[in-house]
């Protein structure tokens, strides 16, 4: 797996450059201009005008999707981390993706979703800190509610949910919108379907108020839940996408095989099947799976017969270091020892075929 | 003899009779006119019964004539005055709107405050009971500060939040931990060591954000609106030049000296001689709208992120919020400041307090339904006070550039736009050829109706826009949330040489209208008595040059 490269100003412009895969991102020539929004959303190449004009008015905004990019890439990195295809950033290749977000694939639909996500989670918990001015916690949550075990007042901050969708909307879907084509609604149905999970796991949290114990108060809020919920949830929407095609008028999708359901707007769309992403294919974005780490014990994706496509594994036998023995000493520290731990990592064979083995 | 004496009496009688048949012909009545000008209260000695030679006029048309040459004066007198008060009825309607607005805006914000304070008084008492009401000058300070930066603006915000929490942390510690005694040197070594360890959670970093920006969101947009006020009610009080006042009564009284008193001012003779007598008026209205704007963007903020009743009212639970994680973090905490700080001196045996607990009381009682939203007893949310200010605010846009249109729509100064062909353009009943001049002192220079010194801006309206751009600048600051008093003339002046430090000492009594209001008008009359004399205007420019400097360099910070 691939570390997400570091730094503020680094992730701004990969986030924006999802949106147009086929476009090229000098985003380290956006490092070195990090210092002024003005010019930051100027040079970010592929935004469309309604996104450069939210960029400039809020620029608060703006810093906290960049932040927020590592952690949606990371749970896209997660959930695919058992995958011959395991959403991985490409250093070398800075439209974050590559081709991969080309082919209208289930792969896609879920990296618009995820992305879309993170977008709303990371506004709306920068709402909830304090860092934007244009949003506070939720003023609808104010006065006191009732549940089952009673009355308590709104206290606390509620996330702001309403405002992140909507700004994450305005935001993302600017670009979809100004296309007509089928892969345009599919997108914009997989972002909606992404902003909506968020709030699926939006959970009210409560706390008791008094002396020592007593509860003569309760004060509740609600909270979104920690990302990993929603990532597991558009997991399973992925594992169950349905491949749609356009209706004939252009405004929708129907089902391209008539035995399934239609699709729900809770669904995840897609149009082509993916391709088996076993060998390096660079019009597919596919990185192939040599040298991908397996297990022998899984009967899983990520087993060695799965993962290597059949071409078989290496075994390699590391040792590494690890703590073991964690003592707690009073007050208030723990110590571990360092053992030494050996074991076997299976790795998969690269092809065979002549052509393959030659550098390219 | 007897004889020839007849003769002459005869001819004497014919020539008079042949005299008076020739004027008879020729003179007009003016019985409307004489009647008009003493229904105004005039003498009406003053006014002839017919027309007759107008040499003696100074403004008006010297072709015969209906008025005399008295007329002409308490003409040109009225004239003035009916051109203030018309003025005044417009300044006055909007000034009213403010002056209304900021006083309810002001009870508002005093009454939430005093609510907020009572309502974490009564939950504190249910919740905490005697351990509150122990420590209860800390809450209550809290407040004062509060409200003392509401009035008056010197509190530092952020510093005394900091040092309220930073007291509430020290009786909690104390209170956990009542087995020990603390000396004053233990307890700052407690404080800097929990700075790290964030015994209320994150709370007093949010709750700072949200006071600050609402308070200073709330503060600055008061002020705004008292601003306003201010600027509209020192602006109505209009003095015409003598170039103005010679423009009004020719506009206004001599058509009826050529007998034409049924016929109205052209709308586009009007707007010339309004635009020339309103001139430095219409030079504050790019201020103005950018005032106005500044006004809108944080009546934005104070209905939506920056809404001090969302952060007042639920003042007593966030504090509460905090309490409660100290209480939930304190054995945590103690230990870790006991192992930095070194083991505290426990109490004599004998003096041993112990912990008080109190009953549970039931659940706070409220007043309202979450639906229901809470008025205060000013009668109203801060939801509709700022919608119902925001329409009035997008009215008062361009007030000061469509000032002339509007007095010259009023039917006692102009006729309407219909009557463009057959109404009076200052010489006859005909139509008013002149194009109509733009706004503002500079458009001034081609006025074909008034003559207006376009190089002598009026300093009384100079500073009303000093005022306006330093409110404007404080709203933008106010609307990003920060709390920047950026006019600090005691720092700037220090810096200054006696001699030119003089001039700097001006300065701040010139932002304080209300104490120099009296001296700011005398001065201004001087200035006019003197013939814009430089020694006397000389001081007063300046003032508003260093005021501009220092306003320019505060919005550029």
């Amino acid at each position: 797996m691939n570390v997400p490269l570091g730094g503020i100003w680094l992730w701004l412009p990969l986030l924006l450059t999802w949106l147009t895969p086929e476009v090229s991102s000098s985003w380290w020539y956006m490092r070195a201009t990090g210092g002024s929004s003005r010019v930051m959303c100027d040079n970010v190449p592929g935004l469309v005008s309604r996104q450069r004009q939210l960029c400039h008015r809020h620029p608060d905004v703006m810093r906290a999707i960049g932040l927020g990019v590592a952690e949606w890439t990371a749970e896209c990195q997660h959930q695919f981390r058992q995958h011959r295809w395991n959403c991985n950033t490409l250093d070398r290749d800075h439209s974050l993706f590559g081709r991969v977000l080309l082919r209208s694939s289930r792969e896609s639909a879920f990296v618009y979703a995820i992305s879309s996500a993170g977008v709303v989670f990371a506004i709306t918990r920068a709402c909830s800190q304090g860092e934007l001015k244009s949003c506070s916690c939720d003023p609808k949550k104010k006065g006191s509610g009732k549940d089952s075990k009673g009355t308590f007042d709104w206290g606390g901050c509620s996330d702001n949910i309403d405002y992140g969708i909507k700004f994450a909307r305005a935001f993302v879907d600017a670009k979809e919108r100004k296309g007509k084509d089928a892969r345009a609604l599919m997108n914009l149905h997989n972002n909606r379907a992404g902003r909506k999970a968020v709030k699926r796991f939006l959970k009210q949290e409560c706390k008791c108020h008094g002396v020592s114990g007593s509860c003569t108060l309760r004060t509740c809020w609600l909270a979104m839940a920690d990302f990993r919920k929603t990532g597991d949830y558009l997991w399973r929407k992925y594992n169950g996408a349905i491949q749609v095609v356009m209706n004939q008028d252009g405004t929708g999708f129907t089902v391209a095989n008539k035995r399934f359901k239609k699709p729900t707007k809770n669904d995840l769309v897609y149009f082509e099947n993916s391709p088996d992403y076993c060998i390096r294919d660079r019009e597919a974005g596919s990185l192939g799976t040599a040298g991908r780490v397996c297990n022998l014990t899984s009967r899983g994706m990520d087993s060695c017969e799965v993962m290597c496509c059949g071409r078989g594994y290496d075994t390699s036998h590391v040792t590494r270091m690890t703590k073991c023995e964690c003592k707690f000493h009073w007050c208030c520290a723990v110590r571990c020892q360092d053992c030494l731990e050996a074991l076997d990592v299976h790795t998969c064979k690269a092809p065979k075929s002549a052509d393959w083995t030659t550098p390219t | 003899m007897a004889r020839l004496g007849l003769l002459a009496l005869l001819c004497t009688l014919a020539a008079l009779s042949a005299s008076l048949l020739a004027a008879e012909p020729k003179s007009k009545s003016c019985s409307e006119v004489r009647r008009l000008y003493v229904s105004k209260g005039f003498n009406k000695n003053d006014a002839p019964l017919y027309e007759i030679n107008g040499d003696h006029l100074k403004i008006c048309s010297q072709d015969y004539t209906c008025c005399s040459q008295e007329m002409e004066e308490k003409y040109s007198l009225q004239s003035k005055d009916d051109f203030q008060t018309v003025v005044s009825e417009q300044c006055n309607h909007l000034q009213a709107i403010f002056a209304s607005r900021y006083k309810k805006f002001d009870e508002f914000f005093k009454e939430l405050l005093e609510n907020a304070e009572k309502s974490l008084n009564d939950m504190f008492v249910k919740t905490y009971g005697h351990l509150y009401m122990q420590n209860s000058e800390l809450f209550k300070d809290l407040f004062v500060e509060l409200k003392r930066y509401y009035v008056a603006g010197n509190v530092n915000l952020e510093e005394m939040l900091n040092d309220f929490w930073a007291r509430l942390l020290e009786r909690m510690f104390r209170l956990v931990n009542s087995q020990y005694h603390f000396t004053d040197e233990y307890l700052e070594c407690v404080s800097k060591y929990t700075e790290q360890l964030k015994p209320f959670g994150d709370v007093p970093r949010k709750l700072k954000l949200q006071v600050t920006r609402a308070f200073v969101a709330a503060r600055t947009f008061a002020q705004g609106l008292a601003v306003a006020r201010d600027v509209v009610n020192r602006v109505s009080v209009v003095n015409p030049t003598a170039q103005c006042t010679q423009a009004l009564l020719k506009m206004i009284y001599c058509s009826h000296c050529r007998g034409l008193v049924t016929v109205k001012p052209c709308y586009n003779y009007c707007s010339n001689i309004m635009r020339g007598c309103l001139a430095n008026q219409g030079d504050l209205d790019l201020e103005w709208n950018n005032f106005i704007d500044a006004m809108l963007m944080v009546a934005e903020r104070l209905e939506g992120p920056f809404n001090i009743e969302s952060v007042m009212d639920p003042i007593d639970v966030k504090i509460s919020d905090a309490i409660m994680n100290m209480q939930d973090n304190s054995v945590q905490v103690s230990q870790k400041v006991f192992q930095g700080c070194g083991p505290p001196k426990p109490l004599p045996a004998g003096r041993i307090s112990r912990s008080i607990s109190e009953s549970a009381f039931s659940a706070r009682f409220r007043p309202y339904h979450p639906e229901q939203r809470p008025t205060t007893a000013a009668g109203t949310s801060l939801d509709r006070l700022v919608t119902d200010v925001k329409e009035k605010l997008k009215q008062a846009k361009k007030f000061w550039s469509s000032l002339p249109s509007t007095v010259c729509n009023d039917e006692r100064m102009a006729a309407g736009n219909e009557n463009e062909d057959d109404c009076w353009n200052g010489k006859s009943k005909s139509r008013y050829l002149f194009a109509v001049t733009g706004n503002g002192l500079a458009n001034q220079g081609n006025n074909p109706e008034v003559q207006v010194d376009t190089s002598k801006p009026d300093i009384l309206i100079l500073r009303q826009i000093m005022a306006l751009r330093v409110m404007t600048s404080k709203m933008k600051n106010a609307y990003n949330g920060n709390d920047v008093d950026f006019f600090d003339i005691s720092d700037e002046s220090s810096g200054e040489g006696s001699g030119s430090g003089c001039e700097y000492q001006q300065c701040p009594s010139e932002f304080e209208y209300n104490a120099t209001d009296h001296s700011g008008k005398s001065a201004n009359e001087k200035a006019d008595s003197a013939g814009g004399a430089p020694a006397e205007a000389k001081p007063y420019l300046l003032a508003a040059l260093c005021i501009l400097f220092l306003a320019v360099q505060g919005e550029w910070r």
